[in-house]
């Protein structure tokens, strides 16, 4: 039997879009997690969903804390247009481990390959290695509903 | 995913969860009031803000004394993030 832990959908209207009359929506994906630590679990942790990111993100605040395993000991840079410019977002490849939880369900724990950034300039991103392979991601906007089965 | 092996995951009070569907049902008012920094709500409302994830925490819990709340990347504007795995062509 499965463990389904429930996403919620958020939606943002871009204020500055609609000053200028387009009604925009920024919709995001959104869950819990908590990483582990070395004496238990961290606090919860507000995480996007992205299904374009191939690697979760981990600002450094949250992942600091957690017990990780560095998998490569050089620096690796994101890039997109989210980071600043052609410099990028500097970080390091490690392990480390997740449960997603809601208010009724906790997911089994998940180890992780993930990016652990030198600083907090991006959100901690689900991506897909490691978590969205090994779970069943549904999101059906319309119905407004969305979750993980593990 | 071996369960058995580590320990149980304590549980969250309502008001966390309370709290981040506010920031969530709020999210635009924050971004615009507070773009792209980090921020914490607590009782339903914002109480920390910063570029650093710990500094708003630490303000947070020393004006709140709360432990459990949300913390929030309030992005302006429309943000992509995508991982070099994707982007074979910038070195």
């Amino acid at each position: 039997m499965s463990i389904r832990v429930q996403l919620k959908l958020q939606t943002k209207i871009d204020l500055d879009a609609l000053s200028q009359g387009v009604h925009l929506q920024l919709i995001r994906l959104l869950g819990v997690g908590q990483l582990k630590t070395p004496s238990g679990w961290s606090r919860e942790e507000k995480v996007i969903i992205d299904t374009g990111n191939p690697v979760t993100i981990i600002p450094y605040s949250i992942w600091s804390q957690a017990e990780v395993r560095i998998l490569m000991p050089g620096k690796t840079k994101l890039y997109g247009l989210g980071s600043d410019g052609a410099s990028g977002l500097s970080g390091q490849l490690a392990e480390t481990t997740l449960v997603f939880k809601d208010g009724q369900a906790i997911s089994p724990p998940i180890k992780f390959k993930s990016h652990m950034l030198d600083d907090d300039s991006a959100p901690f991103l689900i991506g897909f290695e490691d978590i969205l392979t090994n779970s069943e991601l549904v999101c059906k906007y319309k119905s407004n509903a969305a979750w993980l089965d593990f | 995913m071996q369960a058995n092996t580590y320990p149980p995951v304590p549980p969250t009070p309502q008001e966390y969860w309370d709290d981040s569907d506010w920031m969530d049902a709020h999210i635009g008012g924050i971004a615009k009031a507070y773009p792209n920094l980090w921020v914490a709500v607590v009782d339903k409302q914002v109480v920390a803000s910063g570029k650093v994830i710990a500094e708003v925490r630490q303000a947070a819990e020393q004006q709140t004394g709360r432990k459990h709340f949300p913390i929030f990347f309030a992005e302006k504007g429309i943000h992509v993030y995508q991982s070099a795995a994707q982007a074979p062509n910038q070195n």
